[in-house]
């Protein structure tokens, strides 16, 4: 256990100011941030959280467009006609999804606006993403949703639903997932921010 | 298409505030790490002292002493702009 621990607090030869200087007559592996904190959290996870019991952790997670864009590159079926995507995040819940595709009689490349119609309150809340009707959208929507087909996420129309707690159970950390209370989703031009909420139950 | 794959597409350390109530067992673990050995509670509320000036960039405590539970509120202000 001690070794376990060591690893949250201890050995950190990297945390030390912005400056890149420890503060004076402080040691440098004092340092506990957020990484020592979700390191706490994932060593109490494999023990059902008892010893935090009662915690609680509200947090801003902004999550670059540019990240997205590659979890949804990577999530494309090989060999499919839509062979990249992108996304440009724009101000006020908005967005543009970016598809090239190689399938005649398509286009090289479709733009689809969108907008975050509702967001999520908690994470069984859906997120009900609108593509803007009009252009090529009626044409491409199949293949748009055989491209971003993956767990936690349908189409109905030409609306998808994201069902965040789907997509969590099948995360890395969904323990910690777990202890989601609340989620909100906003965007910014280049960013989305996630605003969310951590509760453990009290033992 | 633009050409994003050299993009940093890094997701930055969240901002994360609250209050991490800690059972003594795991304080100490974590405390011991930081300050020795630690076997009562004044060396532990210095251990937590020592832990908050550690941490120029964000804030730790007030520390609460609550039977064999240790609360410690937090904020971290992260890599996150405000806006």
């Amino acid at each position: 256990m001690r070794r376990r621990a060591k690893s949250i607090l201890a050995g950190r030869d990297s945390h030390v100011n912005p400056a890149g200087i420890p503060s004076p007559g402080v040691e440098r592996n004092l340092r506990m941030d957020a990484s020592g904190l979700l390191e706490v959290l994932r060593h109490e996870s494999t023990e059902g959280f008892k010893r935090i019991a009662g915690s609680r952790v509200e947090g801003t997670l902004p999550i670059p467009g540019t990240a997205i864009a590659r979890a949804l590159r990577e999530g494309l079926p090989r060999g499919g006609p839509v062979t990249a995507v992108d996304i440009a995040l724009q101000a006020g819940n908005r967005a543009v999804l970016l598809l090239a595709i190689d399938r005649f009689p398509f286009p090289r490349t479709v733009e689809l606006p969108l907008a975050i119609e509702r967001s999520a309150d908690t994470p069984e809340d859906a997120i009900d993403l609108q593509l803007m009707p009009g252009g090529l959208l009626r044409i491409v929507l199949p293949l748009v949703s055989s491209a971003l087909n993956r767990p936690g996420v349908t189409f109905h129309g030409n609306r998808v639903r994201i069902v965040p707690r789907e997509m969590l159970d099948r995360a890395d950390d969904r323990a910690i997932a777990g202890l989601l209370r609340s989620i909100r989703l906003r965007t910014a031009p280049g960013t989305a921010t996630l605003d969310f909420a951590l509760e453990v139950p009290d033992a | 298409m633009p050409d994003v794959a050299s993009a940093d597409s890094t997701i930055p350390m969240p901002a994360l505030r609250g209050t991490l109530r800690m059972e003594e067992s795991l304080a100490n673990e974590l405390l011991a790490l930081l300050a020795g050995k630690l076997k009562n509670s004044d060396s532990q509320k210095e251990g937590m002292a020592r832990v908050a000036a550690g941490n120029p960039g964000g804030r730790i405590g007030p520390v609460r002493f609550r039977d064999r539970w240790v609360e410690l509120d937090f904020d971290f202000p992260g890599n996150v702009a405000n806006d």
